[in-house]
């Protein structure tokens, strides 16, 4: 089951052009990034670059790889609960390669310049979060994913603003800090909480052509 | 056995209405009608995309509430719509929606393939319109369905496929144990090679029967005006009046002979839909 998501997930790289690349916001965190270390200091820019890379990446994935269906699959010998359950799994293999690369990188971070475990735990948190965005191709409930998009890069540009270049907070701003971060994270989950609502109807819907079909584009 | 019984299904202001009709194994069905009488959708109800408001669809005896994936093994389509991933090569593509089909074939489908001289190693998006739906056509016979339903390929395959295509769909039902079923707008082909004929106008349809009954039931009448009159409105189906001679569409009564000087002729499929379109329909 595995080796065939994964199969169906590398046949997204072979239809880029296909993917909706039109979002401006899968460009914009990693613009902005690459635009900091002329604005402010070249290290801090150079961290908060760093930090944005992950999450272009999984906006990059998610929306080369739209989980759903096509025409073709409406035809193919499927019963309805098959179809809702591939398209199920399409969906949670995607959160979880996309959470994966978030704690690979962060792990990477944690090794070579070290975090403090507020940021850590809200960074994870974050990064949970992010991975859930999966575009849902022509299908209904954009405006919900985009509206996440941007939340999700506010939430997470603020974070890095506010990593210390040298991975450790003074005492003083620990608690301060640790209360900014819980406080964003319960500010996103109204938004999450939206997506998901929107997640489980495209699964739902999406075993029916009539109700959730992505057409192959032309 | 393809049956539908009371169908009835509502798109929009679109309604396919009170559709009966059974296609049995063994024949070459053609669907005609104009753009907007209903086929695709008839079709898209017949391949279980779109489920009935009322009615039922069966397909040898199963249901798609309950038999879906049953009935699936026994169709292959061609649609208008792309149904290959674009991005992939025409064997990749196979390969990958084959995987579903327990029947599937890859050497029926490289076979074909090679028949119509396309290169499996080709992207689908390369493809020209009539070799996408000719790509898609290989695949559709490489499931080895029972019945084969064919929305309107044919007007996209050049003249000289298009004798190829027929006899694939000629062999195809030679057994007498599958069928096929084709909208088109190319009635020429229909009148040589259909065996059955469905005919649809405004979601309702106007003629189910086979070809011979379709030629036996119609008449094409030719001559003066007021002797094409004398035969009753109620038996008019269509006319057309040209300068010199009137033309008519007219259900046939084999008892009642037509008054003298009118030339009488079975009609086309082509010369039925367009003299039929100038009655307004709802008489046949």
């Amino acid at each position: 089951m595995l080796k065939q998501l994964m199969k169906e997930y590398m046949i997204g790289f072979k239809k880029v052009q296909q993917a909706d690349m039109k979002n401006p916001f899968v460009w914009f965190p990693i613009s902005y990034g690459a635009l900091l270390p002329f604005i402010i200091s070249k290290k801090e820019g150079a961290i908060v670059f760093i930090s944005l890379l992950p999450l272009t990446l999984i906006m990059l994935s998610a929306h080369m790889h739209p989980f759903g269906l096509n025409k073709m699959h409406y035809l193919c010998p499927m019963t309805a609960e098959e179809r809702k359950k591939k398209i199920r799994q399409e969906y949670y293999f995607r959160c979880g390669l996309h959470f994966t690369m978030i704690a690979v990188f962060l792990l990477a971070v944690l090794i070579i310049r070290g975090i403090q475990l507020p940021a850590l735990i809200y960074l994870l948190a974050i990064g949970f979060l992010y991975s859930c965005i999966s575009n849902p191709g022509e299908c209904k409930g954009k405006i919900a994913y985009y509206a996440f998009e941007i939340l999700a890069f506010f939430v997470t540009w603020i974070c890095t603003l506010t990593l210390p270049a040298d991975g450790t907070y003074d005492k003083s701003e620990y608690i301060y800090l640790a209360c900014v971060y819980a406080l964003l994270l319960l500010g996103m989950i109204p938004a999450f909480v939206s997506l998901m609502k929107s997640v489980r109807k495209e699964i739902e819907q999406g075993a029916f052509y009539e109700k959730g079909a992505i057409m192959t584009k032309s | 056995m393809i049956v539908f019984s009371g169908t009835d299904k509502k798109l929009g202001s679109f309604r396919l209405q009170d559709i009966n009709f059974e296609i049995p194994e063994g024949y070459i069905c053609g669907l005609v009608g104009r753009n907007g009488a209903g086929k695709t959708t008839l079709l898209h109800l017949l391949l279980g995309l779109f489920q009935p408001d009322a009615g039922e669809v069966q397909v040898d005896g199963y249901e798609y509430g309950s038999n879906e994936k049953e009935i699936r093994k026994l169709l292959g389509c061609v649609l208008v719509d792309e149904l290959f991933d674009r991005g992939l090569s025409l064997a990749d593509n196979a390969e990958y929606f084959g995987s579903y089909y327990e029947a599937y074939d890859a050497e029926i489908y490289h076979k074909h393939l090679e028949q119509f001289h396309l290169l499996p190693k080709r992207k689908f998006k390369e493809l020209s319109k009539g070799e996408k739906l000719k790509c898609q056509f290989a695949f559709a016979l490489a499931i080895r369905p029972k019945y084969l339903i064919l929305d309107e390929p044919t007007a996209n395959f050049d003249p000289e496929f298009r004798d190829a295509f027929w006899k694939i769909l000629k062999d195809f039902i030679a057994d007498g144990a599958h069928s096929v079923v084709l909208a088109t707008h190319l009635t020429d082909d229909l009148d040589r090679m259909a065996d059955r004929l469905l005919f649809l106008d405004k979601g309702k349809i106007q003629f189910d029967g086979d070809m011979e009954h379709f030629r036996e039931k119609y008449r094409i009448l030719s001559g003066e005006t007021y002797l094409i009159n004398l035969i009753g409105k109620e038996r008019i189906l269509g006319m057309e009046e040209g300068k010199y001679s009137t033309k008519a569409l007219v259900k046939n009564n084999g008892s009642r002979p037509y008054p003298e000087g009118l030339a009488e002729a079975a009609p086309s499929i082509e010369e039925f839909m367009y003299l039929y379109s100038k009655g307004g329909g709802d008489k046949c």
